[in-house]
């Protein structure tokens, strides 16, 4: 089945809002923003098809219009089922100059045999911020369905005013390449990738020392965190809970998105002589 | 035997020009004090996986796409190839060491022969366009030393494997003839990759290696460190 999903987002008098959204089965759009004081636009993919089936193409289009500022969510884990031809993402992600988007969806399990081929393109202006994450699990660990899937492919290409800044082409074909290899999984059953680019002023190196911090936190995990090549960092993650990663990244997200990571304002220090006073 | 592109290659591909290879160990350093890759056995792995599954689908896919780009004359070809690199090398240290070497090789080749391939290519470096990696400056002068691509791409397969085997006996350490074994043993994956490299389908250039990758990214924490990658 070809499905479609197409959103656009604006931004006018300070506020994001969604200026169209267009789908066919099985997508749906829901406006999940919660609080009234917060200008940002939150829009929640939601699907009535648990996964993909073979056969299936999803195209996907998100334009985010001159300022605006969009975050998407996913609404449950994403399943490939069993496939002999195979399924087929395009994602296509536009931004003006001065836009934010981030998306963290769930993670993707891949059943015995599923076929999946991703194909994600961004285009990115000046000033813009992205924050993409991927996780990929081993498939149906707890039926006993561990690695089975045939070949799962996604390439993402980040382009900042027609120059490709960043590519990342996962491809895993268990059958052909054992996962505890080393240098791939190395007896891991997920692994996790979470890019953040701003192509703005802002330097993100005080994100980067955050992050390290968030990620540090969490037990179980075997992770890297490295600057890209421009202004922005790439996180690498493996581990054996979908759950533990996208909760990870999610607070990785929450605390980009939120811009409060920029240091505080120094407290000035109390001079001595005042103190003495007191002492006296 | 005038002007035979042996000469030329050897030149080309010798792990010990001063280009810098030998203060790179490409996550090795990290694998060897986390004890993954502790004797000569987890070294054959390492190098092996390292060869087969990551080299094969990104530098030496771009010794041969650059190879190509310059039978062509193709300089903009050139320039989006190393662009490429530099997009799909997330390791910063990984990244940074592919353009110091690859700027260091121009500098050893370019003086001796002028092309106009080079010129535009280093103009393009300059004007930051391009970064000048390794494996697209090691493709370009194959090309204009008139060596033929599959014997480019074997001595790049056999001077990365020298360059691993090399770290691995300091390292680890391994006995020399531990390290000269696993080189023998090689001979046979470095002809079949080599082979691979050249059917390689464009659409799998580049593919990631998240657990080389995530020792290349520790690696700019390692408390002590010998080596800068």
């Amino acid at each position: 089945m070809i499905s479609q999903l197409s959103i656009v987002a604006g931004f006018r008098e300070k506020k994001s809002y969604l200026v169209d959204a267009f789908f066919t089965r099985p997508f749906r759009v829901a406006n999940v923003g919660q609080y009234k004081t917060d200008d940002d636009l939150y829009l929640m993919v939601m699907s009535s098809s648990p996964g993909l089936l073979d056969n299936d193409q999803y195209a996907i289009s998100i334009k985010l219009e001159a300022g605006a500022r969009l975050q998407l969510q996913s609404q449950a884990y994403q399943r490939l089922y069993r496939m002999q031809t195979g399924a087929i993402q395009n994602m296509k992600i536009m931004l003006e100059p001065g836009c934010a988007f981030s998306y963290v969806p769930h993670p993707v399990v891949p059943h015995q045999n599923s076929k999946f081929e991703g194909h994600t393109t961004i285009y990115l202006q000046e000033g813009c911020e992205l924050l993409l994450s991927e996780i990929i699990t081993c498939g149906r660990k707890h039926s006993g369905e561990a690695f089975l899937f045939t070949s799962f492919q996604n390439l993402t290409e980040v382009y900042y005013k027609q120059k490709l800044i960043l590519k990342d082409n996962v491809l895993l074909q268990p059958r052909q390449v054992p996962p505890g290899t080393i240098g791939q999984w190395e007896g891991y059953t997920h692994q996790g990738t979470l890019v953040y680019l701003n192509t703005g002023e802002q330097p993100v190196q005080v994100y980067l020392e955050k992050v390290q911090q968030i990620v540090a936190a969490e037990k179980g995990v075997f992770f890297g965190l490295s600057q890209a090549a421009i202004n922005g960092f790439v996180l690498r993650i493996l581990g054996h809970g979908g759950e533990q990663l996208f909760n990870c990244f999610k607070r990785v997200q929450g605390a980009i998105w939120q811009n409060n990571l920029l240091p505080e304002a120094p407290v000035p220090a109390k001079s001595k002589a005042p103190l003495l006073v007191q002492q006296v | 035997m005038k002007n035979h592109y042996l000469t030329s290659l050897l030149h080309l591909s010798d792990p010990t020009l001063p280009i810098g290879g030998f203060s790179h160990s490409n996550g090795l350093e990290a694998y060897v004090q986390q004890g993954t890759v502790y004797d000569a056995v987890s070294a054959d792995s390492f190098i092996r996986s390292m060869l087969a599954n990551n080299i094969k689908y990104n530098d030496a896919a771009f010794v041969r796409l650059a190879y190509e780009a310059a039978s062509r004359q193709d300089v903009s070809e050139l320039i989006q190839l190393d662009q490429e690199c530099t997009a799909l090398k997330s390791p910063k240290e990984i990244r940074q060491a592919s353009m110091k070497l690859g700027v260091r090789l121009l500098k050893i080749f370019n003086r001796q022969t002028d092309h106009q391939l080079v010129e535009h290519f280093e103009k393009a470096i300059l004007e930051k366009e391009a970064a000048g990696h390794y494996c697209i400056t090691f493709g370009l002068y194959a090309f204009l030393l008139h060596v033929p691509v599959k014997e480019a791409l074997l001595a790049f397969y056999y001077s990365a494997a020298v360059g691993m085997v090399t770290n691995c006996v300091k390292l680890i350490p391994l006995g020399q003839l531990d390290g000269q074994n696993i080189l023998f043993r090689l001979h046979p994956l470095l002809e079949q990759l080599t082979e691979e490299t050249f059917d390689l389908r464009r659409e799998l250039v580049g593919v990631c290696n998240i657990g080389f990758d995530i020792h290349c990214m520790q690696h700019e924490h390692l408390y002590s460190r010998l080596y800068m990658s």
